[in-house]
């Protein structure tokens, strides 16, 4: 079942375009990644979903609604990132008290547990808090408030790594114990990407990717020999970037296209190996032939 | 419990493998039911998905089999099964591998056969 339907979707702010007609439908009770560069349009295309702007362009669904100023999409998403406000004149203990009143699956003992297993002091009010620890604490409402739809928009800013490992863990038994749909966008997909179950990778307004992570990990292949034994394979193929140091070369290529196998590149002293997630995410979203390296040449 | 991946093969690739390896050393035996996708989830902190493909490809070799509600269980000739395939294929692809590396290091064949041995008396 789809949560989420967009079709054709835009967003202009001014003469920028933020969006350009985006096409997809994401899946419900799934762990998705939403990953792109910095200025991508993963926070527009987030705030869309969640109702907070209206696209220019084309339609948005979220629960088969559309989800601008709709009460039925405001209570049962939630979304977080590091701008959400609450009371200056509230302690954290009222701020739960009103999260239990809002969502009808909140889960007060939870969150005072992962909040005193944090070290953060409920009597406090919420600006009173260090930027980790009020990241901390936005995660925690987020997690506690159990909607149908959870955005997790760079949850993890300013948490140190510590307990960045904790919460995508704490995100995953969340999610084992009351399967919803999460969505995460971050910067850190080296540590979340075991726990994803699809990638969602935006380029410059676009969706360039939409995939099982596994399937997406094994869009691109590092091939690594000797230089002349590569060339000549290298030539037909679609080459991300390749290095050749003292005869040896070692490229990243499109293994789509690779249909030689794996057998036969052994025997010419060739191997291939894997990528993880974010270094294909970084070749299939770098500009092809730009090289931090040619800036000081 | 807690195991750690860090292999580069694909995380699904290493839970079948892993869950192989647990056959092989009898630590789950014939008709015994075998973690669900969940249990590997929490397990190896993956997503519960990524679990549920691993247990596919024991699924698809018919090392184990689904009885409806209850879960998955191991397949009677699961294990014997098992190593013959990792005699066949992982010895074999380690062999080569070991070839084209002494090829490399120009160790001679004779060299290479002595290493072995001597290998072999070391661990026995």
């Amino acid at each position: 079942m789809n949560i989420i339907q967009c079709e054709e979707l835009s967003k202009s702010f001014g003469r920028r375009h933020a969006l350009q007609r985006i096409t997809c439908a994401l899946d419900a009770e799934k762990i998705i990644g939403i990953i792109g560069r910095n200025g991508a349009g993963k926070s527009t295309l987030l705030n869309i979903f969640a109702g907070y702007l209206k696209p220019t362009n084309g339609s948005c669904r979220v629960f088969n609604e559309n989800p601008f100023n709709n009460i039925h999409t405001a209570s049962n998403m939630i979304f977080i990132d590091d701008q959400l406000s609450f009371s200056h004149y509230l302690s954290l203990e009222d701020i739960l008290k009103l999260g239990a009143d809002f969502y009808p699956n909140w889960q007060n003992d939870l969150a005072y547990r992962m909040l005193d297993y944090a070290g953060i002091d409920l009597t406090l009010k919420h600006q009173q808090l260090s930027k980790g620890q009020s990241a901390t604490f936005n995660l925690v409402y987020g997690l506690v408030s159990r909607c149908a739809l959870t955005i997790l928009d760079e949850p993890m800013n300013g948490m140190d790594e510590v307990i960045r490992t904790d919460f995508y863990r704490a995100i995953l038994k969340e999610y084992l114990a009351f399967p919803r749909t999460f969505l995460i966008s971050s910067h850190h997909l080296q540590e979340m990407e075991t726990i994803l179950e699809e990638i969602l990778l935006i380029d410059e307004g676009t969706v360039i990717a939409h995939a099982p992570l596994d399937e997406f990990k094994e869009q691109l292949v590092l091939l690594n020999g000797p230089s002349e034994a590569l060339a000549e394979l290298l030539s037909e193929m679609e080459v991300y970037t390749q290095k050749t140091v003292t005869g040896t070369t070692s490229a990243i290529v499109n293994a789509r296209k690779l249909f030689v196998s794996e057998e036969i590149l052994r025997t010419k002293g060739i191997t291939v190996s894997s990528l993880t997630a974010s270094e294909v995410c970084k070749y299939l979203t770098s500009k092809k032939g730009r090289d931090i390296d040619a800036i000081f040449d | 419990m807690h195991v750690h991946l860090d292999g580069t093969a694909p995380i699904y690739i290493q839970i079948a493998e892993w869950l192989q390896h647990e056959i092989i050393a009898d630590r789950l035996q014939t008709d015994e039911k075998v973690y669900s996708q969940y249990q590997l989830a929490e397990i190896f902190n993956i997503n519960p998905a990524t679990a549920g493909k691993g247990l596919t490809i024991l699924l698809e070799e018919q090392l184990l089999y689904k009885k409806r509600g209850l879960g998955m269980f191991v397949a009677s000739d699961a294990k014997e099964r098992i190593l013959l395939k990792r005699r066949n294929e992982i010895l074999t692809k380690m062999a080569q591998e070991i070839v084209l590396e002494a090829k490399r290091l120009l160790v001679s064949d004779e060299e290479l056969l002595v290493l072995i041995r001597k290998t072999q008396e070391g661990l026995a």
